[in-house]
């Protein structure tokens, strides 16, 4: 994956542009035709979730699924490539030089375990969901969400801004820790593509 | 007890003090007003994923998320406090829900609520005033003079936008108030669509 740094970085800086683009957008008199919403409906979690708790699959969400296809023929690339919050934690990394101030800790590993954690609350709430009227919490681990409410609320700016600076810290700890939406990319494009990949052999 | 039982013991103890300590409610009843679209409650609160988009695009600002405070299910789900600010009824919000947890709909396909007149606030039932600001705001036509000269709604045909309990010029509580009743929302078909 890393073979092709720079090439990474300018699909980065086009998500992270079309992300905010979308953004702008989003205000009166928006064209129906213009698919502001792009980035939620091409998340898997949201779709996984979605259906799972309410047992209907809208129509609204396919992109989800082709990105899972997606997933499956060419790995783990949503996370690297086109994911806006990794690109933004990437592009400060860099810009910030990280590796000049040498202020770089190494991840811990025990922390690794927070994101099934999270992952798998989401999916017992969902499943859950069906019998018992439960909250609903994880939403607000959701990259997507994160990053959109921080822009319309000033009071999620301040999770968002805190992901940012941990990340420049440890590098990508809000990616290999806590993101459930990128866990499931891994369980899908690399864990799922690994077992499809042996069982062709 | 052993560790692992009296950390679960402290765990779920201290979820339970911090749902007392707050007075959060945990059932989904229909207290809040949805803007125009949004399909069951039921379902609601979980195809809404809370991503804002609703908020960023009201372009009169009407819609703000639930506290935690007024309902631990409905965190963070848009809503309307049309005392505040009533719906303009654009419509722009169903356009960009990207769940469908807020339909695209047409004017006749949705009811939020509806409007009720209070003859013991209401300037022109108690006072014989000339107010009838409700029936000069509503958007669709909804209040209307009656035999007596005083504002009536119709029930038919208001959608419970909240103008009127904007614009009502009483101090205060407002003198029309929307209520959530005969609401006019899509039911999603379980399992069926799967």
């Amino acid at each position: 994956m890393y073979k092709n740094f720079t090439k990474r970085y300018f699909s980065q800086l086009f998500f992270i542009f079309l992300f905010f683009y979308f953004f702008k957008k989003t205000s009166f008199g928006i064209s129906e035709k213009l698919p502001v919403n792009l980035f939620f409906r091409m998340d898997i979690l949201m779709t996984v979730f979605t259906t799972l708790s309410t047992l209907y699959f809208s129509i609204l969400l396919l992109p989800s699924l082709f990105i899972l296809f997606m997933l499956i023929l060419f790995g783990n690339f949503f996370c690297y490539w086109l994911c806006p919050v990794g690109g933004i934690i990437d592009i400060t990394n860099i810009l910030l030089l990280r590796k000049k101030w040498k202020i770089r800790i190494k991840n811990p590993i025990f922390l690794h375990k927070i994101k099934i954690l999270i992952f798998s609350g989401i999916l017992l709430t969902a499943l859950i969901s069906n019998f018992v009227k439960i909250p609903f919490l994880f939403w607000i681990f959701d990259p997507f969400v994160i990053i959109t409410r921080s822009l319309v609320f000033k009071k999620m700016l301040l999770v968002f801004l805190l992901i940012i600076f941990i990340s420049i810290l440890i590098p990508r700890f809000w990616c290999n820790n806590i993101c459930p939406l990128g866990y499931l990319n891994y369980l899908i494009g690399v864990k799922l593509r690994n077992k499809i990949k042996k069982l062709k052999r | 007890m052993k560790r692992k039982e009296f950390l679960k013991f402290i765990g779920v103890g201290g979820w339970l003090l911090f749902l007392r300590k707050n007075k959060i409610k945990i059932s989904p009843k229909n207290q809040f007003i949805r803007p125009p679209g949004a399909i069951e409650e039921d379902f609601f609160i979980y195809m809404c994923i809370r991503c804002g988009k609703c908020v960023k695009i009201c372009p009169t600002k009407c819609l703000k998320p639930v506290p935690i405070n007024k309902g631990i299910l409905e965190w963070g789900t848009p809503y309307i406090i049309p005392r505040e600010k009533g719906c303009i009824l654009c419509l722009e919000c169903g356009k960009v829900c990207p769940t469908g947890a807020i339909e695209n709909v047409k004017f006749n396909e949705f009811k939020m609520g509806n409007a009720e007149i209070d003859p013991k606030k209401c300037l022109v039932w108690l006072e014989n005033k000339v107010c009838f600001v409700c029936m000069e705001v509503c958007p669709v036509g909804a209040v209307y003079k009656n035999i007596n000269g005083k504002p009536v709604v119709d029930k038919k045909i208001c959608v419970g936008c909240g103008q009127c309990e904007q614009n009502c010029p009483v101090i205060g509580e407002s003198a029309i108030k929307v209520k959530i009743i005969d609401v006019k929302r899509k039911k999603l078909k379980r399992r069926e669509n799967v």
